[in-house]
């Protein structure tokens, strides 16, 4: 049994195929401690259990997740209502690798960050029913963010966060194939919003002061985010940075400026997500001012992105911040990104925005000065089979409204039309739109890239923008598995 | 002045307990358990006699020539190495410690800024914490000891404590704030590495290394260089470079020293823990070491007109992390004068270091490269 369990994991977590739920799908793998050398409770039994609700988790949406367990508990916190985060580091600093800490139903009044930096393979979960049983308040706390995890294999179940003064869960941490970091059933949040201030953006809005990012796994490998709710995060709600290999399933994400954000990361799949109401739903970007400089391998399929049209929160000199507000799905530089068979609709400025990074520049009035090895121009970028309505009737105020004013109107997929020097037209750019192209605009013709002036910069457009979609008939795909 | 004569005091005491022990041999020697940590620091035999913080046999008191900013804490800093073993020497990099070294940092206020605490010490000092890091084979494993008033004993502390203190600036006006004593994790964040191996802490030292250490020190023969001192102790294991051609650091309050060093110093000491190659801000591509900082060095790896990705949410509007000649207009300068969110550093402080962000404001403001771009 315990076999079959490893076999139909390796299908569905390294092939990216399915993986019937009734081959043992629905319950904990049998105990073959027998077989296993680490014996019952050891590393091996402890991954595999770990493994066997991973393979799992494509039995449940986010509506219904998978409960959590509180059998493997091997310490279990209650709350004080005062400093319980003292109680949690304790825990935390005495815990063995490959233990368990549990947190009874109840509210934490978390005065300070919680650091795991010593037990590898640690797991901290609520066991209440549903993450808001559980609540982690980090209100006026003393550090950054809530959680700051160094080591590698952590797994954070089926808590509510609230109120951390950075971020709320970060993880840094080079993980092993088959054991990833898990984030699973958190929900993170802020009061700010909900304590009926104005949401506008104007300057009396308190959202900038939410932390940046809910869930932030970075320089990471192999994670999984799945059955998250994030709400307010000042920057992006979901962040997958500087990782290779995740899988980011089952989540909802709303009221980000950001929801989901694939950044400088490889072999990442994006699925069963829902994305509204932020300012940008669901975004593949390629930054310069990172160690890693790539984003490649990024499959974003079966999500349902819509009425991302809250205004944009983000402090201004963040990335996200030239976010125009009503954006879908995005994909800024990268390369190897695809939008497959998601449900795209009510987003108002458009429902797929593919850029590079020489139209922020032109628009920006700056001079980039990228680090070597930097490409700000995206390349083999596949837009198929997805659903799109009622998508880019608004475009937002400010350069994208300025646009599509002057090209007479967005449309489902737009496209700066930027080409790399040197790159003859647009099939070498393998922007493909499929056999049944959804509405396009290609803002500039890749034209104008050369303007000096931003006046000069809009005449181009006038003259170049094109609707043609001719050259990008054609249909490639990207394989990402994920972990 | 005040620390200097408490120094002296402190090297009084010492000597005075070096000359009478010697004879009596009747101490303990430094005790390092085999596993774990003792409930009090008085257990470990560091000192001979604890409010007093003269050092056992075998413990070694040594100062760095750029210290981390730590909200104006004084520090009294000791190295243990176990009898009979040596220090791995290495002219720019931290020295490697033998298994069961322990190093001591103990912090530590002026009374009249550090509140009610008693005058048991003498040493017109009021001592918070003494923090541990000790060398096992799985790695460098920090404790934390919190201090009484009565300045007797100190406790073991795993989460971290906060303690009520008033500092007077710069301007003589006293500044109500919250001393941090760190939890172990935040002390594996300055002390760790990225990418823990499973088992290992990756944890290592960050002052003992020749660039910091290659000063003078008073060990009762007046002044003399502390590497060369350790040397002539038989405790490295290899003959340091001549004084002169070390790799050294420069205080950064010393006035007397070029501006860029001062810089460089500083930076190297109090941001490039995390921001170098191996530091765990890795991730962001500015690197903040004495290597990468020199003039010969790529700016924009020390953040000239390089745009933030994320600007740790602070509440500046820079657009680029440094702009040369415009302090006022570079993040890095924002974000050291910040407290609370998007702070830098992130832990260890809960002051701004006015002196250490007007220093790194002049070398910005020094720096004759091209103007960034900006937004309009």
């Amino acid at each position: 049994m315990a076999k079959a369990w490893v076999g139909c994991l390796g299908l569905v977590l390294g092939l990216g195929v399915g993986c019937a739920g009734s081959d043992g799908g629905d319950g904990a793998p049998d105990d073959d401690s027998a077989n296993n050398p680490d014996g019952a409770g050891g590393p091996a039994a402890f991954v595999a259990a770990r493994q066997a609700l991973l393979a799992a988790s494509d039995d449940y949406d986010f509506a219904s997740p998978p409960a959590t367990d509180s059998d493997d508990c091997d310490v279990m916190l209650s709350a004080s209502g005062s400093d319980d985060a003292d109680g949690i580091i304790e825990a935390v600093e005495a815990a063995d690798s490959y233990s368990t800490i549990c947190l009874t139903p109840g509210t934490y009044a978390m005065n300070r960050s919680v650091v795991v930096s010593s037990a590898s393979n640690l797991t901290i979960k609520g066991v209440g029913d549903g993450p808001e049983a559980t609540v982690l308040d980090f209100a006026g706390h003393s550090g950054d963010k809530g959680f700051d995890v160094t080591t590698p294999g952590f797994w954070i179940e089926n808590l509510h966060i609230k109120n951390t003064l950075g971020n709320g869960v970060e993880v840094k941490a080079e993980n092993e194939p088959g054991n990833p970091v898990v984030f699973r059933k958190l929900k993170v949040t802020w009061d700010l919003p909900e304590s009926g201030a104005v949401q506008d953006c104007s300057e009396s809005d308190p959202r900038p002061m939410n932390g940046a990012y809910s869930v932030y796994p970075t320089l990471s490998s192999y994670v999984v985010v799945e059955f998250c709710e994030v709400v307010g995060a000042s920057d992006a709600g979901l962040y997958v940075g500087s990782v290779v290999h995740g899988l980011v399933r089952h989540n909802q994400v709303h009221g980000n400026v950001a929801g989901v954000e694939v950044e400088n990361s490889e072999d990442v799949l994006v699925y069963d997500n829902e994305a509204f109401d932020n300012a940008g739903g669901i975004l593949a970007l390629q930054e310069p001012g990172l160690k890693r400089l790539s984003n490649s391998q990024i499959l974003i399929r079966d999500n349902v992105v819509h009425d991302n049209n809250a205004c944009n929160f983000a402090r201004p000199n963040t990335t996200v911040a030239n976010i125009p507000s009503g954006t879908g799905l995005m994909s800024f530089a990268g390369n190897h990104i695809e939008f497959r068979n998601n449900d795209v609709y009510g987003n108002q400025t458009t429902g797929v925005l593919i850029l590079s990074n020489v139209l922020q520049d032109l628009l920006g009035g700056d001079a980039p000065d990228y680090p070597a090895g930097y490409d700000p121009f995206p390349h083999e970028i596949y837009v198929n089979d997805n659903v799109f309505s009622d998508n880019a009737t608004a475009p937002a105020a400010g350069p994208a409204g300025d646009l599509a004013m002057l090209t007479g109107g967005f449309a489902d997929v737009v496209w700066d039309g930027f080409l790399s020097p040197g790159v003859a037209d647009a099939v070498d750019v393998q922007l493909c739109l499929g056999e049944e192209p959804p509405g396009f605009l290609n803002i500039t013709g890749g034209q104008c890239g050369e303007a000096e002036t931003e006046l000069d910069f809009l005449q181009c457009v006038l003259a170049g923008t094109s609707t043609e979609t001719f050259a990008h008939a054609c249909a490639g795909t990207v394989a990402a598995d994920g972990v | 002045m005040n620390q200097r004569l408490h120094r002296l005091w402190l090297l009084v005491v010492s000597l005075l307990w070096g000359a009478c022990s010697a004879s009596e041999e009747h101490l303990s020697p430094v005790s390092v358990p085999e596993k774990g940590a003792y409930s009090t620091l008085s257990e470990w035999n560091l000192f001979r006699d604890l409010p007093s913080l003269a050092p056992n046999s075998g413990v070694i008191p040594y100062e760095v020539i750029s210290p981390l900013f730590s909200d104006y804490a004084w520090k009294h800093r000791f190295m243990y190495v176990p009898e009979g073993t040596q220090i791995h020497y290495r002219a720019t990099e931290a020295w490697e410690f033998p298994i069961g070294s322990v190093l001591v940092k103990v912090f530590a206020y002026p009374h009249d800024q550090g509140g009610e605490g008693s005058k048991a010490a003498g040493g017109g000092e009021r001592i918070l914490e003494t923090r541990l890091l000790i060398h096992r084979s799985e790695g460098w494993v920090p404790e934390v000891y919190v201090w009484n008033d009565e300045q007797t004993e100190a406790e073991r502390v795993v989460s971290g404590e906060l303690i009520e203190l008033a500092h007077a600036d710069a301007e003589g006006r006293e500044v109500l704030f919250e001393y941090g004593v760190p939890t172990r994790g935040e002390c594996r964040k300055c002390h760790g590495a990225v990418s823990p191996v499973e088992g290992a802490l990756a944890t290592r030292t960050l002052g003992p290394m020749t660039p910091q250490l290659n000063r003078t020190n008073d060990y009762g023969n007046g002044p003399e260089n502390q590497v060369t001192y350790l040397w002539n102790q038989g405790l490295l294991d290899q003959q340091p470079e001549p004084e002169q051609s070390r790799v050294t650091y420069v205080d950064p309050a010393d006035e007397q020293a070029p501006l860029g060093l001062r810089a460089r110093s500083y930076l190297a000491s109090n941001c490039s823990n995390c921001h170098a190659e191996h530091g765990e801000a890795l991730d962001k591509r500015l690197w903040l070491d004495f290597a990468h900082t020199v003039d010969t060095a790529d700016p924009y790896g020390y953040g000239v007109c390089k745009r933030p990705t994320s600007a740790g949410n602070a509440e500046c509007s820079a657009q680029h992390d440094v702009v040369p000649g415009q302090p006022e207009d570079s993040l890095l300068i924002c974000r050291m004068q910040s407290v609370g969110k998007g702070q830098m550093p992130p832990l260890g402080r809960n002051l701004v270091h006015a002196e250490g962000a007007a220093l790194i404001a002049a070398w910005v403001e020094s720096m004759t490269f091209e103007a960034c771009t900006v937004a309009p």
